[in-house]
């Protein structure tokens, strides 16, 4: 497996980081496509959990030792543990987990308990404040703005660009990456 | 009261026993987890958890063993952090530093170890046993099959306990590895008293780190005392069970369930490992004999693995434990060994008398369930810290 590397500055320290998206091209056929244009402003890799064997993806995951992970619509919240607890709570990182519809698309996988590393980005403001209220195990919950999964004109995609650009710079703040 | 709840991400065997005690007493809560990789320094952790502590008005944190960055962060707020360990020995390096903060309250569930911190002066840790849930574990029921698939003679669910006690003695000079090869056979005999951590002098683990840096002068390796001395409790209890599992394999069926397969055992079944809420509670119900053989380095108190054996109405058969001895009649509760050759003709007896088998589980498991209750437990954890 090939990552990219980008380089950051990180305590004086001149550091590479390594990025991996997880995403799910069978349940979301917009997956590829928006981890491409994601890639090219963070860099980074790609792994898609549609069909795989989720025990022996997740610890290649955990494998690759990432510094970030970034998924898209729960992609990889299938991984559970025995006690039925979300296996990507293990791996010591930072995780941005990026929805691109309401929450309550998501039922199950969107309640399970995320550990004090993992950040949730919700597009709707008003939703996001919903589920500050009603999701209490799911503890960085934050708005996701302006950055569309289906970009219908060459305008909106480059506005697009430019929002997971800001994205990714108040995310690496938020994280202290 | 409202607690917030630390849970390491991992999971811990306790946690769900935990809450529901908490919610048939009416205690709200809210969990947050976390995966450290240093459990002493994490600046993001601390803020972070710093900024859960600050949005909402807790009474305490609360947290299954003990975690010294979520002491530091209470510390800091003023807020009481009350920590119950199931691990002995805690396992936290260099704990001393956060130990003895006014916020904490530490509970251990060995005696022997909580006077050994009250004596260096932490007089917030205190001995609190372990709790088992025997309601839930009463409702667990066996069909056919699973009885067939758990079903055995003698079953021991724990690891193997492949420790680097033979490379740390490998690089020792041969008085060294004389006399630690001696303290290994002696304790190996003796059950209920550890006594290696008096006969590991300072001068001792002096001389074994003098003389790693004359193999490497390049080396920054230094093993403390403690290390050594939970290495040697690793290799002893390695030796208990592997003996003990091998020679009763040869007289009838032996399960393990464990997560890593060893390839000395003989003729034990190796089952894989098995989950501690569903399949577990079925292994000590379905098998006639329940060995606990306790890691050596725990001095009196009475592990996690006895708890639950009791708690689901499994016979047991434990090597002594003062504690256990304390709480528990030998041969009307549970029955205990002093020595493998004790454990090996106990076992024989036992695995010959159905009846008085049934009379021991059924007797202990009444006594765990009165006894031993998490809301018994969490009373006395509330009442000292003063919640």
């Amino acid at each position: 497996m090939i990552f990219i590397f980008i380089y950051f500055k990180k305590s004086d320290k001149l550091m590479i980081m390594k990025i991996l998206y997880l995403i799910d091209s069978k349940k979301y056929n917009y997956h590829k496509r928006l981890a491409d244009d994601f890639i090219s402003v963070t860099g980074g890799n790609v792994i898609d959990t549609a069909g795989a064997d989720p025990g022996k993806q997740y610890y290649d995951i955990a494998e690759e030792d990432p510094d970030v992970v970034i998924t898209f619509d729960l992609a990889g919240h299938e991984f559970r543990t025995g006690n039925d607890t979300l296996s990507l709570n293990n791996i010591y990182t930072r995780f941005a987990h990026i929805l691109f519809h309401r929450s309550s698309h998501y039922g199950r996988e969107l309640k399970a308990r995320q550990n004090l590393s993992m950040f949730t980005f919700i597009p709707s403001g008003e939703d996001a404040g919903i589920c500050r209220r009603d999701l209490p195990e799911v503890p960085n919950i934050d708005n996701f703005v302006n950055i569309s999964y289906k970009p219908e004109s060459d305008s909106e995609q480059k506005e697009n660009l430019a929002n997971i650009a800001l994205w990714w710079s108040d995310f690496k703040r938020k994280a202290m990456l | 009261m409202k607690l917030l709840i630390f849970e390491w991400a991992a999971g811990t065997f306790t946690y769900n026993d935990l809450v529901s005690s908490f919610d048939e007493k009416g205690i709200s809560y809210r969990t947050v987890s976390y995966q450290f990789d240093d459990k002493n320094e994490d600046e993001f952790f601390e803020w972070r958890f710093s900024k859960v502590l600050d949005e909402d008005d807790y009474d305490a944190v609360f947290s299954v063993n003990y975690f010294p960055l979520v002491a530091k962060c209470c510390h800091s707020k003023g807020l009481k952090y009350i920590s119950w360990s199931y691990d002995n020995p805690l396992d936290v390096p260099d704990i001393e530093r956060t130990l003895g903060y006014a916020e904490n309250h530490v509970f251990v569930f060995d005696r022997i170890q909580a006077e050994g911190y009250r004596k260096k002066g932490f007089s917030n840790v205190y001995h609190m046993p372990l709790a088992v849930n025997c309601k839930r574990l009463d409702a667990v029921k066996l069909t056919k099959q699973e009885q067939q698939l758990y079903s055995s003679d003698v079953s021991f669910v724990g690891k193997m306990y492949d420790s680097m006690f033979s490379q740390y003695l490998s690089l020792m000079d041969e008085y060294c590895r004389g006399y630690i090869d001696a303290l290994v056979n002696t304790q190996s005999k003796i059950y209920g008293y550890w006594f290696v951590n008096e006969m590991l002098t300072d001068d001792l683990t002096a001389r074994i780190n003098r003389h790693f840096k004359e193999l490497d002068p390049a080396t920054e390796f230094v093993l403390p005392k403690e290390a050594l001395s939970y290495a040697i409790g690793a290799q002893i209890t390695r030796n208990d069970r592997l003996i003990l599992l091998n020679l009763l394999a040869k007289r009838m069926k032996v399960n393990i369930y464990s997560w890593e397969k060893c390839d000395l055992l003989r003729n034990v079944n190796y089952m894989g490992s098995c989950n501690y809420y569903d399949q577990m509670p079925k292994v000590f119900k379905a098998s006639s004999i329940n060995l606990n053989i306790t890691l050596k380095i725990l001095q009196s108190g009475i592990p996690l693995r006895v708890m639950d054996i009791l708690g689901s109405g499994g016979f047991l058969l434990s090597n002594f434990q003062p504690e256990l001895a304390e709480n528990f009649i030998d041969g009307q509760d549970v029955v205990m060994y002093e020595s493998i050759e004790d454990a090996y003709d106990k076992t024989l007896y036992y695995i010959q008398h159905d009846d008085l088998r049934r009379q021991i589980a059924a007797s202990g498991h009444k006594k765990i369930s009165e006894q031993f209750s998490y809301e018994k437990q969490l009373s006395g954890i509330f009442e000292i810290a003063k919640l």
